[in-house]
């Protein structure tokens, strides 16, 4: 018996949700080619995108609008991938790359190695020191989490983790001779989309792939995990190997998006939540929803950082912290109530 | 007897400003000042300049000019082992400074910010006046009137569209020096035209749009890595700048209003004058 059996018969078939969402996707990417400072009509986009129109189009579509759209995309499905796969490891709801403090050190990784000079020499050095900026605190909090920390120890560490990350990047970037620098903080904080170029698609793809490949692979391993580790252990799963998997997955992944778009929150935490309801609380099932869901939330939100008439772009985190502020807010108030 | 009296009051009255009138130890703590003074002031009477005045990127100031002048880092308690009789400031920045010093009694003299080359020339004459060199700031204004008159026929003809682009994606828009450096060298700033005002982003996309013949940068950049000059590599960027004129404009000639403001407009002009020719 493998413990897959168990879990496959599900209220409705495997494939109906991703497919839902993915159908949704693609046009919300339609729409983010679309939005921008230039108003271009459907027409217009067209034209640029198959070079027919003016100069101008091409240009503002290729070399902006869809490298942009295409890394909403990537970002989007590593955070919602990450979110769904730790909470399913670590059995904790409110796990999330952001509030745990990986996407924290993730950005002092990227700012190590940016400001100091390495990526300008070598480019994939970005999404190296964001991954190992990442890794640092996803083994730091699975020591925590395998001494048999609670739920909210977890989170606590997560602020320690945070405001630690936080304080050594406003250092790093206050230690660099450019005057700029300084000001950059709101970037890696926050989180952006502006003016990101085809570069960025290509350095956080190629690190990015390997680290879904080996997170949805866990799909069986973390529905069995619910009966328990000690069940699922007998079922025949490697919980080390989950582990690993999990663990290096997750780096890559919010590694590499850390380091191209800077620490974008809330998003790991929202869409596993949304989604689980509708896979029949499987954490398997939930794996590949919350991939498509992340991207789909981002697309979204990406979208209405460029119509609001702000006269300097809001940073794309303080959308995602106004939608996701609020939903922490009530998970937490949801546990409370359930443990009285 | 009252003649006496008058006579008195009026030496009184007229004391301070008679002492004001020729500063012996003048502090500045603000660049744009510290090029002022070292335009107007005579030598020994410049007691200290703010430390930015010997960085090259920003500051017109020639190295010997200031050798040997102390420099200083804008903080009350520097200025005050200064003992200034005149504190000359930018009128924006360093306000908590400014209030220390003018509550202790210090003569503060507060320079505006010029943004256009007709405010150049009243600040020479408003700090002249101050310092007590009013035919020296007479005779610069003259100068600097007759460079604009040399420049004008090269300005004049075909206006040409331009863009001052600087790191994360600002551009000098209307309200601004640049934009009045800008149209004397007979060009246009668009970034105005598209409701840019003072110093403001202009995204890649509008700037794409507006289809510069002329892309000014600023001439050289920190060592040291920033996410802010990414806007000025974006490949977007580059295909625009394959097509227009780009030039480097160093940023020393127009961050403050200064004499040195019109080699800008010099150098502008005369790029004008061949991309228009170039046209024909």
């Amino acid at each position: 018996m493998t413990g897959g059996d168990a879990v496959a018969s599900g209220p409705a078939p495997s494939w109906l949700l991703p497919l839902g969402l993915f159908s949704a996707l693609v046009p919300l990417c339609g729409l983010s080619l679309l939005a921008g400072q230039v108003s271009l009509d459907p027409g217009q986009v067209l034209a640029g995108l198959a070079g027919t129109g003016d100069e101008a189009y091409g240009l503002i579509v290729w070399h902006l609008r869809v490298p942009r759209t295409l890394l909403a995309v990537l970002v989007g499905t590593s955070l919602g991938l990450a979110g769904a796969v730790l909470q399913g490891l670590l059995r904790n709801p409110l796990a999330e790359p952001g509030l745990i403090g990986i996407s924290t050190t993730a950005a002092l990784g990227a700012v190590l190695v940016f400001y100091g000079g390495f990526a300008a020499v070598f480019i994939l050095a970005l999404p190296l020191g964001g991954m190992a900026g990442a890794a640092v605190s996803v083994v730091l909090l699975m020591g925590l989490s395998g001494r048999g920390a609670s739920t909210f120890t977890l989170i606590l560490a997560g602020v320690a983790v945070n405001s630690l990350a936080g304080a050594l990047t406003a250092l790093a970037l206050n230690l660099s001779d450019n005057p700029y620098a300084a000001t950059e903080i709101i970037f890696w904080m926050l989180g952006s989309l502006a003016d990101r170029g085809f570069d960025h698609v290509w350095i956080a793809t190629v690190f990015m792939l390997p680290g879904w490949l080996l997170m949805l692979g866990t799909g069986r391993a973390m529905d069995a995990l619910t009966l328990g580790e000690e069940t699922a252990a007998s079922l025949g799963f490697n919980l080390a190997s989950l582990r690993w998997r999990s663990v290096l997955g997750t780096a890559l992944a919010v590694g590499a998006a850390v380091s191209v778009s800077g620490a974008i929150g809330f998003i790991g935490l929202m869409v596993p939540h949304l989604l689980r309801p509708l896979v029949g609380h499987q954490p398997g099932r939930l794996l590949l929803a919350s991939a498509i869901g992340g991207a789909l939330l981002l697309v979204v939100t990406d979208i209405a950082v460029r119509l609001l008439p702000t006269e300097v772009e809001l940073k794309i985190g303080v959308m995602t912290a106004l939608l996701g502020a609020p939903f922490f807010f009530f998970l937490l108030w949801k546990m409370r109530r359930t443990q009285q | 007897m009252s003649t006496a009296v008058a006579a008195f009051l009026l030496a009184v009255l007229l004391w301070p400003s008679v002492s004001a009138a020729k500063p012996e130890r003048i502090v500045s703590i603000n660049l744009c000042a510290d090029q002022m003074l070292l335009a107007l002031a005579e030598r020994h009477a410049i007691a200290s300049l703010s430390r930015l005045v010997a960085d090259r990127e920003i500051s017109a100031a020639a190295v010997e000019e200031i050798e040997g002048i102390p420099l200083n880092g804008g903080r009350a308690e520097e200025v005050l082992a200064l003992a200034p009789d005149l504190v000359v400031a930018g009128r924006h920045a360093a306000r908590a400074t400014i209030f220390v010093l003018k509550k202790l009694g210090y003569r503060v003299m507060e320079l505006d910010i010029a943004r256009s080359i007709a405010e150049i020339r009243e600040s020479i004459r408003i700090l002249g006046t101050a310092i007590g060199e009013g035919q020296r700031a007479e005779k610069l204004i003259k100068a600097i009137d007759a460079r604009l008159r040399r420049l004008a026929p090269a300005a004049s003809g075909a206006r040409l569209g331009a863009v001052y682009y600087q790191p994360n994606g600002l551009a000098a828009g209307g309200d601004s020096l640049v934009d009045d450096v800008i149209s004397r060298a007979g060009l246009i700033n668009l970034a105005a035209g598209l409701g840019v005002r003072g110093q403001g982003r202009l995204p890649l996309e509008m700037l794409i749009m507006a289809r510069p013949h002329i892309l000014i940068v600023d001439a050289g950049r920190p060592q040291a890595p920033a996410l802010a000059f990414q806007v000025l590599d974006h490949p977007a960027l580059t295909a625009l700048t394959e097509k227009a004129i780009t030039v480097a404009i160093p940023q020393r000639l127009w961050i403050c209003g200064l004499p040195a403001t019109i080699e800008a407009t010099e150098r502008l002009a005369k790029l004008r004058q061949s991309a228009a020719r170039r046209n024909q």
